[in-house]
């Protein structure tokens, strides 16, 4: 009796959003190569369409907090989010800083007193509005999904969902690259891991102390070495959790 | 059923969590806490929508808690869902005769010990952003009045979960639910690295970086995130 409606339900990874967002990446035109930036270049343009907004671009920032333009739906935009890095203030720095979104619906507003020089020269260069999604699992921070758009314009509230589901997705390919399966097709395997699993933070933590490696390194060596063993990410987590992997032997 | 001391006890506490330098993840664990003391459950359990309504864990009183709320979300059924999915309670449900409503969580769920259920939403104007789960290992039977005050409890939660930013716009509400799933992350990786750091277990780990929040006076996100920043190295 129940059954159709439990059918009905929201399931994790398959949300109404989740959907929209691979129905934009299944129109976008498949890249020609199956480089990294290819894959990339193909989510900013997927992001592009399903905001509507005039284009996007995917910071990857260093340690140092030095930024690098690894994908972008257009060269306007690579030479947009490359500025905001150069002129070392913006809303897509604040989103890395800040960990979080950041949403400026009208670049001659507020965004005019916090980054004056952005505002400026982004204005100069047709910028309406702009927002920035940072690129996160936890306290990792890879970089910064940045959008812009020709007019101001305010995002509702299913958009910014949107903007962070295309964010999450953008992290997963970073996250993928080294796995050698890769075909630069998408696959939504991590975030479901990731959503379900909080063995894999933890052990993210303790891969990362063992190795001495970043936190994102971290979790590109536990896919890395889930996929030569054979095994899911969700299970060899639980395997380094509850202390049956010899990390420093086996994932270094 | 619920004292009147247990009531005024929990709602200082709530009122004392409600500053300005506020720590979501600590207070979504003592408010799970506070619901299993009020209730008399064995286990409590919390769910937030992510982007896209993804529900995810947030927080649970012991692990009993959290791997039924995994059970749900793995099996795309269960009353957290139910109630996410109508924004209504599910109140005094018997496992036993909850086979044909979840045919899957039910018999798990009983299969670890368990007989009752309950589960309230979190709601905020008209939108449900998560769900408070309690599992009880007997019957344990709701009257009116103690409905109303755990309900009382989730909508309280609600508000603690939105309150860290004015929340004037919708856009902002995902925002906050976004930043208040990723500081759960963030907690649970720091877990992990000092676990690994100090040889000490998890549940350790997690009760040490508690105590330095709590006595350093800063939120426990900040104290995980400071511990992950002294032990990441590279880029």
């Amino acid at each position: 009796m129940a059954g159709g409606r439990i059918a009905d339900l929201p399931t994790p990874g398959k949300g109404e959003l989740w959907q929209l967002a691979y129905a934009w990446l299944d129109r976008e035109p498949k890249p020609g190569g199956h480089e990294l930036a290819d894959t990339l270049d193909r989510v900013c343009g997927a992001t592009s369409r399903g905001l509507g907004v005039a284009g996007t671009a995917v910071t990857v920032m260093s340690d140092g907090g030095h930024g690098a333009v690894a994908g972008s739906s257009s060269p306007r935009m690579r030479s947009l989010a490359t500025l905001e890095f150069d002129l070392g203030e913006g809303p897509s720095r604040e989103a890395f800083a800040s960990r979080r979104p950041v949403l400026v619906p009208d670049l001659s507003g507020r965004a005019a007193e916090s980054w004056p020089g952005f505002a400026v020269a982004a204005g100069g260069r047709g910028v309406g509005a702009t927002f920035a999604f940072p690129l996160q699992i936890g306290a990792a921070a890879l970089g910064v999904l940045s959008m812009y758009a020709d007019h101001p314009r305010t995002l509702t509230s299913d958009e910014v969902g949107l903007g962070s589901i295309f964010a999450e997705i953008t992290t997963e390919v970073l996250i993928n690259d080294p796995a050698p399966s890769h075909d630069g097709e998408l696959s939504s395997d991590l975030t479901n891991i990731l959503d379900l699993r909080l063995e894999v933070f933890q052990a993210q933590g303790m891969v990362m102390v063992a190795l001495g490696v970043s936190l994102a390194e971290a979790l590109v060596r536990m896919r890395a070495h889930a996929f030569a063993a054979g095994r899911g990410l969700d299970d060899l987590a639980l395997a380094i959790v509850e202390r049956r992997v010899d990390l420093s032997a086996e994932m270094t | 059923m619920i004292s009147s001391e247990q009531l005024s006890r929990m709602f200082v506490e709530v009122a004392d969590t409600l500053v300005d330098d506020f720590d979501l993840v600590e207070f979504l664990q003592k408010m799970a806490d506070n619901a299993a003391d009020v209730s008399g459950a064995a286990s409590v359990g919390l769910i937030l929508a992510g982007p896209g309504q993804r529900l995810r864990f947030m927080a649970a009183t012991n692990l009993s808690g959290r791997k039924l709320e995994l059970l749900q979300l793995q099996n795309s059924e269960g009353p957290c869902l139910d109630c996410f999915r109508t924004g209504e309670p599910v109140v005094n449900a018997d496992l036993h005769e909850a086979h044909d409503r979840w045919p899957k969580f039910a018999p798990a769920a009983i299969e670890a010990g368990f007989r009752s259920v309950h589960a309230f939403p979190l709601r905020l104007r008209g939108e449900t952003i998560g769900a408070l789960n309690l599992f009880g290992r007997e019957d344990v039977a709701f009257r009116e009045d103690d409905i109303k005050v755990v309900q009382a409890l989730a909508d309280v939660a609600t508000i603690a979960i939105l309150q860290e930013r004015n929340i004037s716009r919708s856009d902002e509400l995902a925002d906050q639910l976004q930043v208040a799933l990723n500081s759960r992350v963030v907690i649970e990786q720091a877990k992990g690295a000092m676990a690994q750091a100090d040889h000490i277990s998890l549940d350790e780990a997690f009760t040490l970086l508690r105590s330095e929040a709590r006595s350093t006076h800063q939120r426990l996100v900040d104290v995980a995130q400071a511990f992950l920043d002294r032990h990441q190295y590279g880029a």
